[in-house]
């Protein structure tokens, strides 16, 4: 027992700071959306919720919804989908895993921002080197930043590359704790591999599988970093994610209220798809 | 009296002493002058308009700027060895002058530092001196944010800056920053291109059909063929001959779309700040840019989606024979290292009954409302920002995105010079940004109109309609000066 709060004492300050700064900067978020916060003026005025009927009538930010679900969802399946397919094949006694692994680690390494300039080197119109190389092998080159889906496809394709290491570090750690007896067991009662699979191993990943979605979820629901290197929001809206688009009012437009507003709309739904997940999954886990 | 047997050492002391006298009358003359010298040029120094006597005790100057306008660590990458030293040696002679006057700088990427002044000045935590883009000017004062300068300045200063380009930085009447150089956009070329090709390079007086019968002259595909030729293949074009960037950058709506508007007489807004780029100009500007990807085939669709960097590398890489650039490009750290001898450039073509037109952008130095050394921040400001000074950074250290936008600057000019040129274009023709408040959204609807226009997801008419309607109806806010 006094070890206990011996141990939480220690951790006061810091816990009490992060407290202080996150709920601060909550409260006064909150604050912000009920007011016209122009940074090109000095008038705020107290507006109620103007601003969220403005939000509810406002077609650019509805659809910017509709598109951060859609990079959301094909964000999430993707690059769960390999991470788990790696840490699959990384469990397996297959030569040079050692090796292996550290290199499907590289993406990790870098950050958001660099990820979206190499991309943007790489699909670079007309003549980037994926283009150069289309050239080369007599295929027709792509217009990738000025083609909506593609653009899309793109920044899709940056997120998953840089962040399916996670889901591979999360998913090979919960399957290299699977117990051996268990696998034994459902090979000697004539369980086949997939069989084994799906009744023995899954079933024991349910947990790291539903932390991994919530997080990458969470991760590309949010995404500003490969927008604003990569596209900035075009071509058109194509890619102009909810999350860009409170950017652009807070830091293009200086329209903070407005911002502000869409950031809390941005937080309901991050809590409703975190619940969602823990809903639909955690009777299993 | 005298020793006849010492008249000699007598008189040699004697005549010692009256030497000796003479030596320190004649010493204290000389020294007197240049007292008198001294003291004046100090008085004079200290009474030169708009510089303040150097402070009793010391003060420290917070100045919030950009690399390549850092006055303590220019940036030889993209000013020049030469513009360094003379940025250097200005700053030198500035803390002589006040060496009790400290100078404290950050540096942030020039994209942000808008961004980054009005960020702090929120925060109560403004720079004393800030250096920020033109455009930004408006919503800073409307804020509260900027200090009049007119009673802080020498005389004549505020009356010699360009009045044309210069209108974005009055603010009910009173001057709230003092610019430094500006720039033109301007059509870039491929000298060795248009060689091989055997054209003329292009002119002052070329039009649109000029350029675009050239771009299709400098288009082929990989079998040599041109568009409108039999068997040209789109999706194998070796060299474009048209190159501009619409694409999700402001360059888009400015440096590229809204030259041609203004040639066709139309404008990007009226008076009171509303979108008017959806006018039939504005949709005659835009066709020109639309036929050249889709009717012409001398630009590739991959422009829809380009951004400035992207076509100045197609440039330089050979890809395009004509981009629309600026004119920083000539300064010694852009094209002069790249392709040395193999560009040039010359004035926008205009349409057959349309009238020149260009785009200037220039940045300048602007007080914080909240500092404590207004007379100070000024005299910073108006030090660096002195008219021979920047002609002189200008001219020797080829910076041609420093032209002239004081009215007394042309005298200093070598005549016949690509600089005189250059500025007797922006001079004669050149518009800028227009006066906005919270006006990024105008920007962004329009990028996506040009892109989409483009791509062919929209008519011109459509995407512009579209595009000025939702400014006007959501965005727009009433200038109130």
């Amino acid at each position: 027992m006094r070890k206990s709060l011996t141990d939480q004492l220690w951790i006061l300050p810091a816990a009490v700071l992060i407290t202080f700064l996150t709920v601060y900067a909550f409260v006064f978020n909150i604050n912000l959306s009920f007011r016209k916060y122009p940074l090109y003026s000095d008038i705020r005025p107290f507006v109620g919720v103007e601003n969220f009927r403005t939000l509810l009538a406002d077609y650019f930010f509805w659809a910017s919804i509709v598109r951060s679900l859609k990079y959301t969802v094909s964000c999430t399946v993707l690059a769960f989908g390999l991470g788990f397919l790696i840490a699959l094949l990384l469990n397996t006694k297959i030569r040079f895993r050692g090796l292996l692994r550290g290199l499907f680690l590289v993406p990790w390494v870098l950050s958001l921002v660099a990820t979206g300039i190499l991309f943007k080197w790489f699909f670079q119109e007309p003549d980037g080197l994926v283009n150069q190389y289309f050239s080369l092998l007599g295929i027709r080159i792509l217009p990738w930043f000025s083609d909506p889906a593609l653009a899309f496809g793109l920044i899709v394709a940056a997120f998953v590359w840089r962040m399916h290491p996670f889901a591979m570090v999360v998913l090979l750690a919960a399957l290299q704790a699977v117990p051996e007896e268990l696998k034994e067991a459902a090979k000697i009662d004539g369980a086949g591999v997939f069989q084994s699979f799906i009744h023995v191993t899954l079933p024991l990943l349910l947990g790291p599988i539903l932390v991994v979605i919530i997080i990458l979820s969470l991760w590309a629901f949010n995404t500003i970093d490969l927008i604003l290197i990569m596209t900035r929001g075009g071509p058109g809206e194509a890619t102009n994610l909810a999350s860009y688009l409170m950017y652009q009012y807070a830091f293009s437009y200086w329209r903070f209220g407005y911002a502000a507003t869409i950031g809390i709309v941005l937080f309901a739904v991050n809590i409703i798809l975190t619940l969602l997940y823990i809903r639909i999954l955690k009777p299993k886990v | 009296m005298p020793n006849k047997d010492n008249k000699g050492i007598k008189s040699n002391e004697n005549l010692w002493e009256v030497k000796m006298r003479r030596c320190v009358r004649w010493l204290g003359l000389v020294v007197g002058v240049f007292m008198v010298v001294g003291i004046s040029g100090v008085a004079f120094s200290a009474q030169e308009a708009g510089f303040p006597p150097n402070p009793p005790q010391q003060i420290t100057l917070r100045l919030l700027t950009t690399a390549w306008l850092s006055p303590l660590h220019p940036l030889a990458d993209w000013i020049g060895e030469k513009g360094a030293s003379l940025y250097r040696t200005r700053y030198n002679k500035w803390q002589k002058r006040y060496p009790n006057v400290k100078i404290e700088e950050e540096i942030v990427p020039w994209e942000e530092i808008g961004k980054k002044f009005i960020i702090m000045d929120e925060a109560g935590n403004s720079p004393d001196v800030v250096i920020v883009e033109e455009n930004f000017t408006p919503e800073l004062a409307a804020a509260g944010r900027l200090m009049p300068l007119d009673e802080l300045l020498p005389a004549g200063k505020k009356e010699d800056i360009h009045p044309t380009l210069g209108y974005l930085l009055f603010w009910k009447n009173q001057l709230m920053a003092l610019p430094t150089g500006t720039d033109a956009r301007l059509m870039f070329y491929r000298k060795d291109l248009f060689d091989q090709a055997g054209l003329s390079y292009p002119t002052a007086d070329w039009t649109w059909e000029d350029q675009m019968e050239a771009a299709r002259k400098l288009t082929f595909d990989t079998q040599g063929r041109h568009p409108g030729e039999s068997g040209f293949n789109l999706d194998r074009v070796k060299q474009w001959g048209y190159g501009f960037c619409f694409g999700r950058t402001v360059h888009a709506p400015l440096s590229v779309y809204a030259p041609n508007l203004w040639q066709m007489g139309g404008d990007l807004v009226d008076e009171s700040g509303k979108a008017t780029f959806n006018s039939p100009q504005g949709v005659e500007a835009l066709n020109f840019f639309v036929n050249a990807v889709n009717k012409y085939h001398v630009s590739p669709l991959a422009v829809a989606g380009a951004d400035y960097p992207d076509i100045e590398q197609g440039f330089i890489k050979g890809t395009y024979a004509m981009v629309r650039l600026g004119s920083w490009e000539c300064t010694p750290a852009n094209l002069p290292s790249y392709i040395p001898d193999k560009y040039g450039w010359t004035e926008i073509p205009t349409p057959t009954d349309g009238k020149d037109a260009t785009m200037s952008g220039y940045w300048s130095w602007a007080v914080s409302s909240r500092t404590k050394y207004p007379q100070y921040a000024c005299a910073l400001a108006t030090w660096f920002t002195d008219v021979e000074f920047m002609v002189t950074m200008a001219i020797q250290g080829d910076l041609y995105n420093q032209l002239p936008m004081y009215k007394s600057a042309m005298k200093y000019l070598p005549v016949g010079s690509d600089m005189a040129a250059m500025t007797e274009y922006e001079l004669r023709c050149a518009k800028g940004f227009p006066k906005l408040l919270g006006g990024w959204a105008l920007w962004d609807l329009m990028e996506s109109a040009l892109s989409s226009a483009v791509r062919g997801t929209k008519s011109p008419k459509q995407a512009l309609d579209e595009a000025a309607n939702e400014y006007n109806g959501k965005y727009w806010v009433p200038i109130k000066e």
